[in-house]
């Protein structure tokens, strides 16, 4: 069910969500409106977008700002995306941080970003596995924590559940990684169920990229994928200034392969590994 | 025929099972300061089928604590009212719907029950204020949530059962799509046989906004969004109709009326894993 949008209508509320959701909008896509928009208008009982538009600026409705975020940010994912980056992360990353684990008891954290239903923050904790059991490193799965992040609940009790449906698991697993499949979820029913030791490595928790990144701790690397794109300029800004303060020296931050951090920061360096780009922080 | 004739169509509708009385008989009885357990006993009794399902229900690992019941007399006192009143229209509805167009009723009723009892967990893990009796309909208004499909698979028998087919690997039809093909949707047909079944009152909206609780009337909220939240636990464990999609995405006031936590959603699943089993096990009691 599609409620239409009026031009003058889309032009109060693009305002009003780049101002307050830092989200930018360009003047042809009303659609994007219609389609994303309208089951929450009908959820908050609101016959049009009129009506919608006075409801936000009324500030009545808790929690309504992110629910935009949310419905205008795609929740779409998949297991190991992209590919290239995940043998990047088992080639050259995994196996500095082993060593560094070995040497200095370093911790390492990673931090999915709009983590969305889980994959991306179990795709990271089996490869993990994958790299403790072939190489005979167990205290890797002591030391090694994924925190994955999200503004939707629904999304995040996928993501706590770890079960899925047999069209989310064949999104991404492609070899090399389809063999994991088998070894790290069971198979019960229609549903496919990440196995605990794969849950045990991940915590995930609601969270607003709006608000200040502190209470989330250091990492030594940030997932956030195919997320900025959605943003305006100011906000990508703020969102790199805050990514800088998270990371460790040396953190890694990896973005979707259509974003870069060129133009908003001169703090990361771009680095290849294999044929993926990584960001490194400087210093 | 449009949605008005639709609706109509179904409030005149005969040619289904009516609706067991077990449930009226039992309200009637307990609605008695001192409800007789012997009358509570024959109104089971009255109905061999039912009175053997329900001992067996009854016998079941789920409910069975030590000793084997043996008779209806003493199941009402090991249950309680309430819990035999559950139980009895249950089983009653199980055994009466065993097979309808192509759905598969294993399926569906273990699903209607999983709800069920999940609405419980949910109850028991969050803050509510909900008294007994609202505690009941939400009981009741789970197990018969879907009865509207059970309705399109009669009235449209065939073009239901082919529609429904197709789309079971795109995540089953969506309420969209029902009304688009059927000119009505099933929550909208649940609410009519509601209606045409003489079903207390208090069912008709969360059977009618078990989708889209936000909908509802503010007076009946609380239960759409216990209906809806139930509804979609069990979904993500895989314990669905038949749709072989699991759903990601919830009505988040639900979450937020009954004051869950993200921290408690461990708990939720292997409460519901429990009340899996003990819905597959009252449906396949034979």
């Amino acid at each position: 069910m599609k409620i239409k949008i009026t031009d003058k209508e889309f032009l109060i509320l693009k305002e009003y969500i780049e101002t307050h959701c830092g989200i930018a909008l360009r003047n042809t896509q009303k659609y994007l409106f219609e389609s994303r928009l309208s089951k929450l208008v009908a959820e908050h009982r609101c016959n049009n977008f009129t009506e919608f538009s006075q409801l936000i600026h009324s500030g009545k409705v808790n929690g309504l700002q992110e629910k935009i975020v949310n419905a205008m940010t795609t929740n779409e994912t998949l297991w190991f995306r992209d590919n290239h980056p995940w043998q990047a992360f088992s080639e050259h990353i995994l196996p500095t941080w082993a060593s560094q684990i070995t040497e200095s008891n370093m911790s390492p954290r990673i931090w999915s970003a709009a983590s969305s239903t889980g994959q991306e923050a179990y795709s990271i904790s089996m490869l993990i596995h994958e790299y403790a059991r072939l190489q005979r490193h167990p205290s890797l799965l002591q030391n090694i924590e994924i925190v994955g992040t999200d503004i939707s609940t629904s999304a995040l009790y996928v993501a706590i559940s770890g079960n899925y449906d047999e069209i989310s698991m064949t999104r991404g697993f492609i070899p090399p990684w389809d063999q994991l499949k088998t070894r790290y979820f069971t198979h019960r029913g229609r549903v496919w169920e990440i196995n605990p030791e794969c849950k045990k490595l991940t915590r995930f928790r609601h969270f607003n990229l709006q608000e200040t990144f502190r209470s989330l701790g250091k990492f030594d690397m940030i997932c956030l994928r195919n997320v900025i794109i959605y943003f305006a300029d100011d906000f990508k800004r703020e969102l790199f200034r805050k990514m800088e303060s998270s990371l460790n020296p040396g953190g890694y931050l990896l973005l979707g392969a259509s974003e870069t951090p060129i133009r908003y920061t001169d703090n990361f360096k771009s680095i290849k590994l294999g044929i993926s780009t990584y960001y490194q922080l400087k210093g | 025929m449009d949605r008005t004739e639709m609706l109509a169509a179904i409030a005149r509708i005969e040619t289904l099972p009516s609706f067991p009385d077990v449930l009226l008989r039992f309200q009637n009885e307990m609605s008695n300061d001192t409800p007789d357990i012997s009358k509570l006993a024959a109104i089971v009794e009255d109905d061999p089928s039912l009175a053997a399902r329900f001992l067996k229900a009854v016998n079941s690992a789920y409910y069975s604590r030590t000793k084997p019941i043996s008779s209806i007399s003493q199941a009402i006192n090991r249950l309680g009212l309430v819990e035999t009143r559950r139980l009895a229209i249950t089983t009653a509805l199980v055994d009466r719907y065993r097979s309808f167009g192509g759905m598969v009723p294993q399926f569906f009723w273990t699903h209607s029950i999983a709800v069920a009892l999940t609405s419980r967990s949910i109850l028991e893990l969050g803050t509510h204020s909900l008294n007994d009796e609202q505690k009941d309909a939400a009981y009741l208004a789970c197990l018969l949530h879907d009865i509207g499909v059970i309705v399109l698979f009669h009235l449209f028998e065939h073009e239901f059962t082919l529609e429904y087919n197709k789309q079971i690997n795109a995540g089953g039809i969506s309420i969209e799509n029902e009304t688009e093909q059927f000119g009505i949707n099933h929550p909208e047909a649940g609410e009519a046989l509601a209606k045409n079944w003489n079903l207390p009152e208090v069912l008709y909206d969360p059977i009618r906004f078990h989708h889209t609780p936000s909908q509802a009337p503010d007076s009946s909220q609380t239960l759409c969004r216990l209906v809806h939240l139930a509804d979609f636990v069990c979904n993500n464990l895989g314990i669905s109709r038949l749709e072989t999609r699991i759903a990601t995405e919830f009505d988040e006031s639900a979450f937020e009326e009954f004051h869950l936590s993200l921290q408690q959603v461990p708990d939720i699943i292997e409460n519901v894993k429990v009340q899996a089993q003990a819905a597959e096990s009252l449906v396949t009691l034979s």
